[in-house]
């Protein structure tokens, strides 16, 4: 017996730690749990990522409403290992909202929320928010320009609610403006106060696991029943199980190799995000936009109608809450097939339909003017001089262009111009400019006359087929 | 040593089924002897012996078990005030800084004459409320306009709608926010996109030949400096 067996001996004699992990670690799992069964796995293995890369980045990060940015700027740009690190977080946190989303619905495409694992798919669902809300305050922390207006931004929501959204803003500003007290408190928030809490979450989640058992891969003719349903899964544990150490394990260790490598490679190939301008508050030329994985709800609150607004901003989560807590208490029972259950894969492929049309809206945000456009050239206008080319340029100066296109140039808000000729009058024309309407200001008190001429002149000799109207 | 359970408990014989908490296993072996078919034994009743104190006080049995819900709650009771010691000063700490009472403090800008006539300028000053190491956090802006000789019209920068700061286009004499499309005219009334109301006034003022502005907390919700503080409107000196 070799030295470092008697030390194991010895240990495991005063500790008893083999004998307590042991079966844990050997409990039987049920055949045919595949794939499927990895992405609970890969999610706690990118919040490893987050845990370790985070406690790196806090060796060099400074809370401090005056010195964040520049300790953020040096960790990316002078620091070594800092833009890896960095950047390993940044990725880590896009795996950790990818895979808790996938494995979200796996286990509601497998019905595995079902007697008896209720409070497995609670627990889920509070991780769920936690990352999330880790994942908005993380950008925060960036303190750049960008961040700095996205706490205001948040905490505008929350003002929305009623009753106490006054209070809630301040909490979530912990004060009446953007300062270091924001800061420090997002800080403590993702770094002690969410992290401990999804520690404990994760730990309540895989013991709830342990005990109940991962559920096997449903099929048609099985249904949940309270009254057998767990000896059933003893017998089929007793008959076909298999120990998770080392047969579950090892596919959970292939995938989660694939998704660390995949962060590490993502990181050192495209590193972390740019951090931007720093925080002024007094830099009005901001733009916030959340990071890809809120792009989304970005695009609901720029798309939904003026009236419903208030409604959707509070109801609509507590809805989703709502309907997240219930479920599994509505439904407890019964097949857990799909096959059986139609309306899971249509809600899987809705769910999924909708965020990505409302991703790739948020990433094309065609709502906002685009500040950034360029006059349109004399060749765009065909002219270098006269009654038209006036018009461009008014149509430029004026802003018409921040929103509404002219061929490939400019904003996509309003209908492009690039056909006005085509499609409307001279009078249609003119009354839309004076009167507005339709998400378009008024300008008639900001247009002279001639400058209205050369406008509508300039619009009437946009066409792309024959004469004018 | 101990009267028979059954017996002593006999007009409500479940008593000492949720009594099994390991360490008092034996006190009550007798009870759960009785009811070896239960499914609570290997639970833990953290308060014990719930019903145990109207059923037979005087009985012995029965008095282990309401001295061990006694004891029981008693604990459960200090270790709240043991959290109480602990999480009140620190939660107070936290929360005290969104406890605070709003400020409100006039700030300093330029001197009159430095704002032309009818421009819409950016303007920057120190918040109400600033901590020594807020760098340049402790600064916000506002939109000023110089209406008249000593008359001044100031806008919050952030948008009615979810608070991006709007951009002034003196050109096309809008205010256009970045973000989801909010457009103001230049008296701050709502021209196009999801704002529900106008841009926020300012309280500003004219004192010794220089602009004054209020600064206070960011506009949101319902509360408005210019609803909170009327009045404060001030136009000359």
């Amino acid at each position: 017996m070799n030295v470092f067996r008697k030390i194991w001996k010895w240990f495991e004699d005063r500790t008893g730690l083999g004998a307590f992990i042991g079966p844990i670690a050997q409990h039987p799992i049920p055949p045919r749990s595949r794939w499927w069964y990895v992405f609970g796995s890969a999610t706690l293995f990118a919040f490893a990522v987050q845990v370790v890369t985070g406690i790196a980045l806090a060796t060099v990060y400074v809370p401090s409403g005056g010195q964040a940015y520049e300790s953020l700027r040096s960790i990316t740009q002078d620091v070594p290992w800092g833009r890896l690190v960095r950047g390993m977080h940044y990725f880590g946190a896009s795996a950790m909202v990818l895979f808790i989303g996938v494995h979200l619905m796996r286990v509601f495409w497998m019905a595995a929320y079902k007697f008896p694992r209720e409070m497995n798919w609670l627990t889920g669902a509070v991780l769920l928010f936690f990352t999330i809300v880790m994942g908005f305050i993380g950008q925060v922390l960036r303190w750049s320009q960008n961040a700095v207006w996205s706490a205001v931004v948040g905490a505008e929501q929350a003002a929305r609610v009623p009753l106490i959204g006054e209070w809630l803003a301040r909490v979530l500003l912990s004060g009446q403006s953007v300062n270091s007290a924001t800061l420090s408190h997002y800080f403590v928030l993702h770094v002690f106060i969410l992290p401990g809490s999804m520690i404990l979450l994760i730990g309540a989640h895989l013991a709830l696991v342990i005990r109940n058992g991962i559920t096997e891969p449903p099929r048609p003719e099985d249904a949940v029943d309270p009254a057998t349903c767990r000896q059933v899964y003893e017998d089929l544990l007793a008959r076909e199980g298999v120990p998770f150490w080392p047969y579950g394990a090892c596919r959970d260790a292939i995938f989660g190799v694939a998704v660390v490598l995949g962060v590490v490679v993502l990181a050192i190939i495209y590193g972390p995000p740019p951090i931007g301008l720093p925080p002024d508050p007094s830099n009005l030329h901001a733009t916030p936009t959340p990071d890809w994985y809120l792009f989304w709800y970005f695009a609901i609150l720029a798309l939904l109608p003026r009236g419903a607004e208030n409604a959707f901003m509070i109801l609509a989560p507590l809805f989703l809450a709502v309907v997240i807590v219930a479920l599994p208490f509505v439904a407890p029972y019964g097949a857990r097939s799909w096959r059986r259950r139609p309306w899971a894969p249509i809600m899987v492929l809705f769910v999924v339909t909708c965020i990505i049309v409302l991703w790739r809206a948020g990433v094309r945000e065609d709502w906002s003017p685009h500040f950034t456009v360029t006059p349109l050239t004399d060749a765009a206008i065909g002219t270098t001089s006269g009654l038209v080319h006036d018009g461009a340029a008014l149509f430029y100066s004026k802003g018409c262009l921040y929103c509404h296109a002219v061929g490939d140039q400019g904003g996509k808000r309003g209908p492009n111009m690039i056909d006005a000729g085509d499609r409307l009058t001279r009078d249609e024309i003119t009354i839309r400019m004076m009167n507005g309407g339709n998400g378009m200001p008024s300008y008639a008190a900001n247009l002279t006359p001639t400058q209205s001429e050369a406008l509508v002149t300039f619009l009437l000799s946009r066409r792309t087929q024959g004469p004018a109207r | 040593m101990i009267n028979s359970p059954e017996k002593v408990c006999a007009a409500e014989p479940r008593v000492f089924v949720t009594n099994n908490s390991h360490d008092d296993a034996q006190n009550t072996a007798g009870c759960d002897g009785a009811h070896p078919s239960s499914q609570m034994n290997n639970g833990f009743d953290i308060i014990g012996g719930r019903r145990a104190v109207g059923a037979g006080h005087h009985e012995h049995g029965c008095f282990v078990a309401s001295r061990r819900r006694m004891l029981s709650i008693l604990t459960l009771s200090l270790g709240a005030v043991i959290a109480a010691l602990i999480g009140i000063p620190s939660a107070a700490l936290i929360l005290e800084p969104s406890m605070r009472r709003r400020t409100r403090v006039w700030r300093r800008l330029e001197t009159v004459d430095t704002y032309p006539l009818g421009q819409t300028v950016a303007v920057r000053y120190e918040n109400a409320a600033t901590l020594p190491w807020d760098g340049v956090v402790a600064f916000a802006a506002a939109w000023v306009r110089r209406e008249k000789d000593n008359e001044f019209v100031a806008f919050a920068v952030n948008c009615a709608h979810l608070g991006c700061p709007v951009r002034w286009l003196p050109e096309a004499n809008l205010f256009m926010c970045p973000c989801h499309g909010g457009v103001y005219y230049s008296n701050g009334e709502v021209a196009a996109g999801p704002p529900p109301r106008p841009l926020t006034r300012l309280p500003v003022r004219v004192r010794e030949g220089f602009l004054e502005i209020e600064a206070g907390p960011i506009p949101m919700g319902q509360e408005r400096p210019e609803m909170t503080a009327p009045g404060k409107q001030e136009r000359t000196t």
